[in-house]
Order: C-alpha cells, then structure tokens, then sequence
C-alpha cells in the first residue's frame, strides 16, 4: 500500500468520524417561518409560526398553512429548545424571516433576548424586526392573512410594499436593530403591528413606530411622526406619498409622488451648544389632484413644491419632538456628533441622554417637481 | 547418438525461420513458407514457370487482402505472356532475371524488395503480394493491398453542426490521406513504426516540423519505441504507455475521430499518433482547456461561440457539482434556500425513507446504468430501456415514495448538462468525481465540497502533459492566451499559437515571414 493511499484512507476516515453528526434532513425538521418572543410571567414565552410544507398546486385542504408553536423558558434558548418538549421536528430557526417582539418584552429590556440572538447563529440576523403593537406576538403569527399563506412572510412584504407606496415605515434588519441597541449616541426603532377586526376575524395592521431608549420601549410614533422619521434618516429614500392642500381657490387636495431624496445630517457645534443641519432635496411628481383648479401652471409650480417642502418639514419636526418627548435618540445625532466632533462627543457623550431633548434643529428642506405624467392640465370639466 | 543421427533432419521451427533471410533456392522457399503459414488457410501461394529459359517463381499472398485483379493484370499477366514481347537479346541465363522483372516487366506503382522473412510476412499480413524467384534470395513485394473498408463516415461521437464531417476509419493509409489532403506542406512529417510483437501494427506519428517542437517530437518516439507488446489494436494502448502520470483520472492526451480537429492541433504545434485498424487519433500533449472545446468553436461565428463555450463551461460546472451542492444545502445549509422553495422541497421529500445522500446516490446510479445501457444496446431495444427507465426512475419511483421530485430533477438536469461536455473522456472524469463531491457533500455539506475541490484542484496543478502543464493558460497564468479559454478569440485578432515549451514559430498569421512551408 502505498504512501498516497494510506492517506487518501485516514482521510476517508477522518470524512467518516467528524462529518454526519449534522445533517438535518428536511422530513425530520420543521420550518419555522417567522419568530415571537415575548415576556409573560417573568419567563420568555418563544411562538414559532411552523410552515407546513406543502406542494404547489396541492390544496392542502382545511389545514392552514402553518402551526404556531409555543414554549416558554427562563432564557431565549431555553424557550427555543422547549419547543421539542411538544413539537416531534427539529425547527429550523435559520429559515425565520420576521422576528416579532413583544410590548410587554420591549418595556421591560431587550437584554433578556439581544445576546442569545446575537450568538445564535442559526438566527438569520436579515430578519425583520417588528414590534406587536398590544397584542401577543403569538396572536400576530397566528393570523391568517389574504393572499398570503404565512403572516411572517406576509409582514415583510408589507412594509416593503408601503414604503414603496406610502412612504410611512422603514424595514429594519435585525442586524441593523441590534447596532443600533449596542451603539452609544443611537436608539433602535422597528415598525409596530398591530390586529384589527375585519369581515375574516382578525387581521394584520402596521400601525406606528416603536421607539426604544436604550434597552426599552419608550413609546410610538404614530404615521405622521414616523414619515418624519423616514425623511430624518440620512441616505436615499425612493417611493412614497405626499398629500397636500390645494393651494389656491377651492377645497381639494394635491397628491404628490415623490421619487427620489436625500437626506444630509450635520452637526453644527457653536459656542458648545449643538444645532443638527438637516438638508432635505426631494424630486416629486405631481400625481393628482382632487378640486378643478388649473394648478399646473409654471408660475404654480414653485409654491407647489415649497408647499411640499413645508410639508415634509412639519412631518420631520413632529417626528423631532415626539423623540425629544421620549427622550430617545433614534436619529442616531450623538453618532454624529461623536464622529464629526469627537472631543465635543467626549465632553457630551456621557450625558447625551439629558442633552438630546434640548439639541436645536436647523432644517432646510428643497423639493423640485419633476414629470405630471404625460398629462399636463387636468380636466376641464364642463 | 547414433540413433538421432539417423532421423531424417528436422525441420527448422517457424520462429527460428523468421528471423533468417529468404533462401535463393525456391524449394527451400516453398518448404520454408509451409512451415511458416502451416495451418493457414487463407494463404495462397501460387508457383508457376516463366520466360525462356524457363525460370521458377512463385507468388504469396492473402485471400481478401488484396486486390486480384490488379495482380493479375499488373504481374501475372506481363511475367507469363507479356514477356515475350520484351526485347531480350542474348542468353537470359546469365542476366539478372529479378531486376529485369523489377525494372522491366511487372507494373505495380508499389514494388520493393525485402531480404527476411520478417519483413516478408509483415508486408503481406498487410496486404501486399510477394514474388519470389528462383535463384535469388529475394522477395519483391507489390503494394496490391486492397480490402473492404468502412467508408469516410461523420464520426458518431463528436457531432458538429457546421465544420467538415468526415471521419477517420480503420484503415491507416486513408486516415493519413485524409491529413495529407488538408495539409500539403512538406513540413508536415509523417512518421510510421511498427508495434506489437504479433499484430505488426503500423503506427504512425504525424506533426508539423517546424512548428511542434523538436525536443517534444523526440521525446513522443522515444516513449513509443519503447512500447514492447504483444498487440497495438486501438491507440489507447499506446496512450496508458507514453503519458506522463497514469495514476490519475485526468487524461493527458486527446481522442479524436475527426481529421479536422487533429489538423487544427497540428497547426498548434501538437503531436498525432494514429494506429492502424482503429479509427481513434491521440493527440497529444492535450490539457484541460482542449476537453471544453469542440472544434465547431471555430467553424461557427465568434460571438455565438463564445457565447456557447461560456454555456458549456457553465454545464461543465453543473455536471460536476449540482447533485452534491443539492444535498449539502438540504442536508446542511437550509438557510440558503428562500423559504417557499424549501417548503416545496420539504413538502416532495415527505414521507421518503431514505436520507438524501442515499437518495441521490440511488438515483445517480440509475441513471449511470441507464446511460452505460443506452451506449451498448441493439438499437431494436433501445426505446424500451429508454421508456422503462424514464417511467421507472421518473416517475414510478417518486409515486413509491422512494426518492423526491426534486432530486429527480436534479439528476436529470446533471443528466443534460454532463451531456454538453463535447469530450466524451473528460465526461467520464466528470462522472467519476462528481460521486467523490457527493459523498464529500454528504459527510460535510459545502466544507466538505470545498476539500474535494482543493484537492482535485491540487492534482490538476500538479499535472502535466508532455511537459506541458495540465491547466495551461489557467495556471501558470498566460493573460495573453486565455482569452481563447473563456470565449473564442476571433480569428482576426489570433494572431499566434498557444505556445508551447521550445515552440519555434509562433507567429499565426501576415507578418511576411515564410510560416514553416
């Protein structure tokens, strides 16, 4: 026998004695679609929405689509692994698309939760991050929805969907979540839902913007506020809509699309006192109009887009003061102010908490129209 | 003593006659060549009394190798009648009788003489007739050979839409011929051995001189004049005899029926071996790049060329990794699955008993067998293998629940693209290693893949062709020539060969110089 053989065997062999211990076929485990943890008497109750495999094509009949496991436990992973007390699959967290948390759990600490997700690593950490709004996480994944087979899949697809259209919430990734837990000078926010009674029972709403300071919930921002929040986080944002009054004669309102922005945060620091410089530019399309006016004219664009730059301005400052008001930083200013003036950072840093509320704002928003879709007079109606 | 003495002398055995000259007298001839062709039927061995004073002769040759009429006409005929008209003044006793037929009376194209038996019984195993004449101890042999061949046909095995058809076919002589007829320079050397200790094979080494380097030429006849066998009757012989490493699944030197394509790698200063009664040319030295080719590469149109050489690298992936990447991902990696996909998977794979490793396995064996059936079958039967083993392993087995509809599909889809690698040898190695990745996928999931690649990736590297190295242009890393690797380089812009070590003229095209002939 010679030399290389002996090896190619030990190899072989080697094969044989580490590998295999970690296959997991697909008929032996459970996909676990979307994620609830919550507090409920002082243990950790995890809800896993089981999707239950199915053929395209073939009607699984009255069964629903999924299964919502519940186990309760001391820690995150003792809740996840008592799951096997009662379910007979392996569950394959790593497939987990939403991550939803609950009030309770968000008011008290997110410690209780935050390492053991940041650990495992079977925890997709691309997940969505969604707070059930007075309601139990396990209630959210347990609802059906229209169209859509899984809630967890469903809620994602959602918030994209709005933001692409509305432009009132903003996805957050898990791993974006827990950054922003774990940074100084920035505090996590995540998209709210909530149940609402419709002719089918319940059904999924997103309703407002949890607010985090630091490792729990301060509060909600509520469309209006969280539409401000949108504008306020600096980088791109496409998609979205703006209604607003008709500017001249008449009742009726103007809906505007906008197609493209960004957004600029500075901050200022004159005489020891902080100023954030927001820069908005905005591009529009004017999209409709309810009343008869001949609004489209050139002289009427510029207050048309200074009445939407108003617009987007009051949205940013409530959204300014409803932070202030919880005290939370979810802007992420101190960051910015640790990495533009880090000795200022070094002086405020410590109490940023008591100086956010106080931190002044200069906003300066520009917003251009661009297309009217082909058309360019509305109807003249006669 | 006395008694052995007394027995009649014995005969000489027929391996102590070969290796003597040929006797002048021809009854010593003639009880020569019965010992040697006793218990063979199909020779004929004619004798016969010619010219004046009556001279013996005798003629040899085999039935069905040669062509009678032509020996008739062209030997037969002059020596027996024609002789008179020939002006012969004075006593013929004392004239050379062998010379005068030589030069003077028979007509063949082909004539030469030949001093042994060796060489005798050589000429006419293939094909020739020998004519022996009374006094002398030598035979003239007569190129008469002519048999029933299998005519040019379009090689079964590397089908080309556009590009010249023909093939090669067992007869040496036509497939040198055909190399001939597409490269008429002088420099084009064709060089003929004789292997095989009882087949007598010709064997032949072509190449272009000039162009093919010296020292590897020199190199390639020294490695098959050191061949000692007892029978050439493919190339392969002479391929596991003269390649570099034959521990490896790699193949070092390329089949090929085409002429074409052997004149193509000609031009690009490679060496051919062809063998007589096998229709299969080596070329050599070949690396990996040379089995993702196909010569309609350059028959057709660069842009879809390279477009198809991209598609087929991409099958060449396919074939070799799908089925074990299918299995560590739904083994191990579930996460990279977009979860409506995994359900579908999921949901197909309920209820099957065995784990995915042993189902793909199963199934990649099935259809291993199916596709080795399908090659040798009579054609009467093939539909029905087909039809059973479409419906058996389609879809009878995924109704018994035996295997999932997924995997069907994979392998099926292994199935197609192992199919679009044009050589059928380095097919093979594709479907030998891609059982090695499936195991190492099942016992380590992408890890597991990885290692196997490093692994066959190091035993490719370390590779070498003729002292070529086996993943030239790859690596060592030619920029200049690899962009005839990924896409074909128009013919335009290719101006040189891919070099090889102690190529002299690498000039392709128009810079004035002479290209070698």
């Amino acid at each position: 026998m010679s030399k290389e053989s002996i090896i190619l065997l030990l190899f072989i062999m080697v094969l044989f004695i580490i590998g295999g211990c970690q296959t997991q076929e697909l008929n032996e485990s459970g996909v676990v679609a979307g994620l609830g943890i919550d507090l409920e008497e002082e243990e950790l109750q995890v809800s896993m929405q089981m999707a239950r495999p199915a053929l395209p094509g073939q009607s699984s009949g009255s069964e629903p689509a999924f299964e919502v496991v519940s186990a309760k436990g001391r820690s995150l992973s003792e809740g996840l692994r008592k799951i096997t007390l009662l379910f007979p699959r392996n569950p394959l967290v790593a497939q987990a698309n939403l991550l939803v948390i609950g009030e309770e759990l968000a008011k008290t600490d997110l410690a209780l939760i935050a390492d053991s997700i940041l650990r495992n690593p079977s925890i997709r950490k691309n997940a969505v991050v969604v707070v059930a709004r007075e309601v139990s996480p396990k209630d959210v994944l347990n609802t059906q929805v229209a169209m859509e087979s899984l809630s967890a899949t469903a809620i994602p697809r959602m918030l994209r969907n709005q933001e692409r259209q509305m432009g009132i919430y903003q996805e957050v990734s898990l791993e974006e979540f827990l950054n922003k837990l774990a940074r100084p000078g920035v505090d996590p926010t995540a998209p709210a839902v909530t149940l609402i009674d419709s002719i089918n029972g319940k059904a999924i709403r997103l309703e407002g913007t949890a607010v985090f300071k630091g490792r729990e919930m301060a509060g909600y921002l509520d469309s209006r506020e969280s539409r401000g929040l949108r504008f306020l986080n600096p980088g791109r944002i496409q998609g979205g809509l703006i209604n607003i009054p008709a500017p001249f004669e008449g009742p009726g309102r103007v809906g505007i699309e906008i197609i493209r922005s960004q957004t600029k945060v500075e901050a200022a620091n004159t005489d020891g006192q902080i100023v954030m410089r927001i820069t908005y530019i905005g591009e529009g399309n004017y999209y409709e109009q309810t009343g008869e006016a001949d609004i489209l004219r050139l002289e009427n664009i510029p207050v048309l887009e200074s009445i939407c730059a108003e617009q987007i301005k009051s949205d940013m400052q409530a959204c300014i003061k409803q932070a202030q008001k919880l005290k939370s930083d979810i802007f992420g200013w101190g960051n910015i102010v640790y990495s533009q003036h880090p000795a200022v950072w070094a002086e405020l840093g410590p109490d940023w908490e008591e100086i956010f509320p106080g931190v002044k704002t200069e906003i300066k928003v520009e917003f251009e129209l661009r297309r009217t879709y082909v058309t360019d007079q509305s109807l003249h109606y006669q | 003593m006395r008694y052995i003495k007394n027995k009649p002398e014995s005969k000489p055995s027929p391996q102590e006659v070969i290796h003597t000259d040929i006797p002048a007298s021809l009854d010593e001839i003639r009880s020569q060549l019965d010992t040697l062709y006793q218990f063979c039927s199909d020779i004929v061995i004619r004798e016969f009394v010619f010219g004046n004073p009556e001279t013996r002769g005798l003629m040899v040759y085999f039935d069905g190798l040669v062509n009678k009429d032509e020996i008739e006409n062209n030997i037969l005929r002059p020596l027996l009648l024609d002789i008179d008209m020939l002006d012969v003044k004075g006593d013929l006793t004392h004239r050379d009788i062998i010379n005068d037929v030589k030069t003077r009376i028979i007509s063949p194209a082909e004539l030469k003489g030949v001093k042994t038996w060796d060489e005798l019984i050589r000429r006419i195993g293939s094909g020739d007739c020998a004519l022996l004449i009374d006094g002398y101890g030598e035979g003239l042999v007569a190129g008469t050979r002519s048999w029933q061949s299998r005519g040019i046909e379009s090689p079964d095995n590397e089908v080309v839409i556009f590009g010249p058809k023909e093939g090669f076919n067992e007869t040496l002589r036509f497939n040198t011929a055909q190399l001939r007829r597409r490269i008429k320079s002088s420099n084009f050397k064709i060089e003929s051995f004789v292997l095989g200790r009882i087949t007598k094979t010709d064997v032949i080494i072509c190449y272009i001189k000039n162009i093919a380097p010296d020292s590897m030429v020199e190199e390639v006849k020294k490695r098959v004049n050191g061949i000692d066998i007892d029978g050439i009757l493919d190339t392969n012989y002479i391929k596991e005899f003269i390649i570099d490493d034959n521990k490896t699944l790699f193949s070092q030197v390329m089949h090929t029926e085409r002429p074409d394509r052997v004149c193509g790698q000609l031009l690009e200063g490679k060496i051919c071996i062809l063998v007589d009664g096998s229709p299969m040319a080596l070329v050599l030295p070949s690396t990996f790049t040379d089995y993702i080719t196909t010569p309609d590469d350059y028959y057709t149109y660069y842009i879809p060329a390279s477009l198809l050489r991209l598609l087929r690298f991409t099958a060449f992936w396919m074939s070799l990794l799908l089925p074990s990447l299918y299995v560590a991902v739904i083994t191990y990696h579930h996460e990279m699955i977009p979860t409506a996909l995994l359900l579908t998977i999921a949901a197909s794979r309920e209820g099957v008993p065995f784990p995915s490793f042993v189902e793909a396995l199963l199934l990649e064996a099935m259809f291993e067998m199916l596709r080795e059936a399908g090659l040798r079958l009579p054609r009467a039967v093939g539909p029905a293998v087909s039809i059973v083993g479409a419906l058996i392993i389609g879809d009878a087995a995924v109704r018994a629940g035996l295997v999932s509809t997924p995997m069907v599909v994979v392998v099926a889809a292994t199935g197609i693209a192992s199919f679009v690698t044009p050589s059928y040898n380095a097919s093979l190695v594709v479907r030998i290693l891609r059982f090695g990745f499936l195991f190492a996928s099942a016992v380590l999931g992408f890890l597991g893949i990885m290692i196997v690649l490093v692994i066959v990736l190091l035993k490719m590297v370390s590779l070498s062709s003729f002292g070529v190295p086996y993943l030239a242009p790859l690596a060592p890393l030619n920029l200049a020539q690899i962009s005839d690797i990924m896409v074909r380089r128009p013919w335009f812009v290719n101006r040189s060969r891919p070099y090889l070590e102690g190529m002299r003229n690498q000039q392709r095209q128009g810079n004035g110089k002479d290209e070698g002939g």
